[in-house]
């Protein structure tokens, strides 16, 4: 908030009618209506600081964002760029878009003065070697640390597709790499179920029956039901699991600042 | 009795996939067919049109000054996109105008507030500088709405064509907008009589003059495609309804999956005799699919014609649209 509020002593003169002082998007206008009018360079970027803060008061983080890219960060110092990437990452985050909130955040140069934050980020891509530093260096009590230690025991493991195709050959392996047995067990019955009627057949001399009868059945259990669902279910399950971490990290981290003795309350 | 455990599990797994997917017995088959990997390869994705927010507004007070003052920020704010900013901008203190009217329309109908931008747009005066863009753009507004009797209506009213129509300089505009409402409204007597005014020289109406008539001619040309073709082709060669209707990987499917089916029924008919349960079993099954089939198809090509119509008609709407913002620039 404190970066916020250095921009609010921009001054703007407004051409039209007293805002509602409690209507962020009124507050928004205004600050647009200092960027169409100025010819000042500067002002226009402060007063699109100004704005976005006023949208992402308004929970209008998307627009905030758009507001922010408006901004020619060639115009800033270096200070006031890393400071609108750092607002960038913040309302990127917001809006669930972890990657993004990650790479601002990197790119302005302040990720090491929020390592809680940018423990969280990492977390969410997956990089959790580094997250796990970060989370150490934002907690200062030691079974603060214990706990963090605790939770990167149980780091998601990110599944490859190629290994769940393979596993997937002999059921329910695949089912159970991806954290479904049950699934897999039914899998596996349907599958025996299927292998054994086709075996039958063809053992009974029905070749039609047991080769086509038969294909059709593994074309449903095997192929479609556990080689092409298991594959394709890879990247869903890396996301869950991945989203669980995250949450399961940020609350956590939330808990432990909150009681830390810098914050008291 | 193992034989009767391996039929139940072959229905089990040949129906399991697409449980809860289904409408009915007959869709069933087809629901199969069409998921399997060769039926996907044609399948594609149904456009979606937004329905319309017809939700009410509540404006505040009138104030004192004009919005006239602030036209120009209003465009500024327009042509940079900046919505937000335009609709509280309009939803601010000022004085009643014309152009307040026309400046809240234009923000309720880029909101997709059809009805009420309609309402506004009317309720600007056809002398007023603003007039016959609110008019045309309420005729918008009206077909956006699927309102297209009335939206036709309007355009055909006396006071209207003795404005705008007869040999005005937005004559050929109204020309147009009558063209692609008179297909909308299924009128091709009314299509033939608007679109012979077209000149195709008109810089701003040419795309969209050219697109009508496209249309036009294809919704009354009598080329689109007949479910009961579908259906008879799938009747004679299962899967041929499917390849009519434009997918090649469902017919294919459908052909394999009917055509095992009737093998199976043929052998055990041949081995065991036509009142054996496991003939009577694969026949049953090939009948369903070989029903499931005809009807998918018949379904298909309807669904296909229902798809091609939507999209024609949100074109016909995008380009009765298109054009006022270059006619009215």
């Amino acid at each position: 908030m404190s970066i916020i509020c250095i921009f609010l002593f921009v001054p703007f003169s407004v051409n039209g009618q007293e805002a509602d002082p409690d209507d962020p998007l009124e507050e928004a206008l205004r600050w647009e209506r200092v960027v169409y009018s100025s010819d000042d360079p500067v002002i226009a970027q402060d007063a699109l600081v100004s704005k976005a803060a006023c949208l992402s008061g308004a929970g209008l983080y998307d627009e905030a964002i758009r507001t922010l890219d408006r901004i020619r960060m060639y115009l800033l110092s270096p200070e006031k760029a890393s400071e609108i990437l750092y607002l960038k990452s913040l309302y990127s985050k917001e809006v669930g878009d972890y990657g993004a909130a990650l790479g601002f955040l990197e790119e302005s140069g302040l990720a090491g003065d929020n390592p809680a934050f940018y423990s969280v980020l990492l977390a969410a891509s997956g990089r959790f070697p580094e997250s796990h530093d970060q989370a150490l260096k934002a907690i200062s009590s030691q079974s603060g640390k214990a706990a963090v230690d605790s939770l990167f025991r149980k780091v998601p493991r990110i599944k490859k597709e190629g290994t769940a195709a393979a596993l997937s050959f002999i059921p329910p392996a695949g089912h159970i790499y991806l954290g479904r047995p049950w699934e897999g067990l039914l899998s596996m019955f349907l599958n025996i179920g299927a292998a054994g009627f086709t075996v039958f057949e063809i053992v009974g001399h029905d070749w039609v029956t047991g080769l086509l009868g038969g294909g059709l059945l593994l074309n449903e259990t095997f192929l479609k039901g556990n080689i092409t669902k298991n594959i394709a279910s890879v990247e869903e399950a890396n996301e869950l699991s991945v989203k669980r971490f995250t949450e399961n990290l940020e609350n956590l981290l939330h808990s432990l600042e909150s009681l830390s003795p810098e914050n008291p309350n | 009795m193992p034989r009767l455990i391996h039929i139940i599990i072959l229905i089990f797994a040949l129906t399991l996939p697409a449980r809860g997917q289904v409408r009915g017995i007959l869709g069933l088959p087809d629901r199969i067919m069409s998921s399997s990997r060769i039926g996907r390869v044609s399948a594609r994705e149904i456009p979606v049109t937004p329905a319309a927010d017809t939700s009410r507004i509540q404006f505040p007070d009138e104030g004192e000054r004009y919005i006239s003052e602030d036209y120009e920020f209003f465009n500024y704010l327009k042509d940079n996109d900046f919505r937000i900013d335009a609709k509280t901008l309009t939803r601010g203190r000022y004085a009643p105008s014309d152009t307040l009217d026309f400046l809240r329309a234009k923000v309720l109908f880029s909101d997709l507030k059809l009805f009420q931008a309609s309402e506004l747009f009317g309720k600007v005066p056809y002398d007023s500088p603003f007039g016959p863009e609110s008019f045309y753009y309420q005729v918008v507004s009206l077909s956006s709405a699927g309102e297209y009797d009335k939206a036709y209506g309007l355009l055909s009213s006396l006071s209207i064509q003795s404005r705008f129509s007869e040999g005005g300089p937005y004559a050929e505009l109204t020309a147009l907008q009558a063209a692609g409402l008179s297909i909308l409204r299924g009128q091709e007597d009314e299509w033939l009589r608007h679109s012979s005014s077209f000149t195709f020289g008109d810089y701003a109406l040419m795309e969209s003059e050219r697109v009508i008539s496209e249309i036009g001619q294809r919704r009354f040309g009598g080329k689109s495609k007949h479910a009961g073709v579908a259906a008879l082709a799938s009747a004679v060669i299962p899967g041929a309804g499917k390849v009519y209707a434009g997918r090649l990987g469902e017919g294919v499917a459908a052909f394999l999956t009917v055509g095992s089916l009737g093998a199976i029924t043929a052998e055990n008919w041949v081995r065991h005799g036509n009142k054996d349960w496991r003939t009577i079993l694969a026949g049953s099954l090939c009948a369903t699919f070989y029903l499931g089939n005809i009807y998918g198809s018949y379904m298909s090509v309807s669904i296909e014609n229902n798809d091609r119509i939507t999209a024609e008609n949100t074109a016909i709407v995008y380009h009765l649209h298109l054009p006022l913002r270059t006619v009215f620039r």
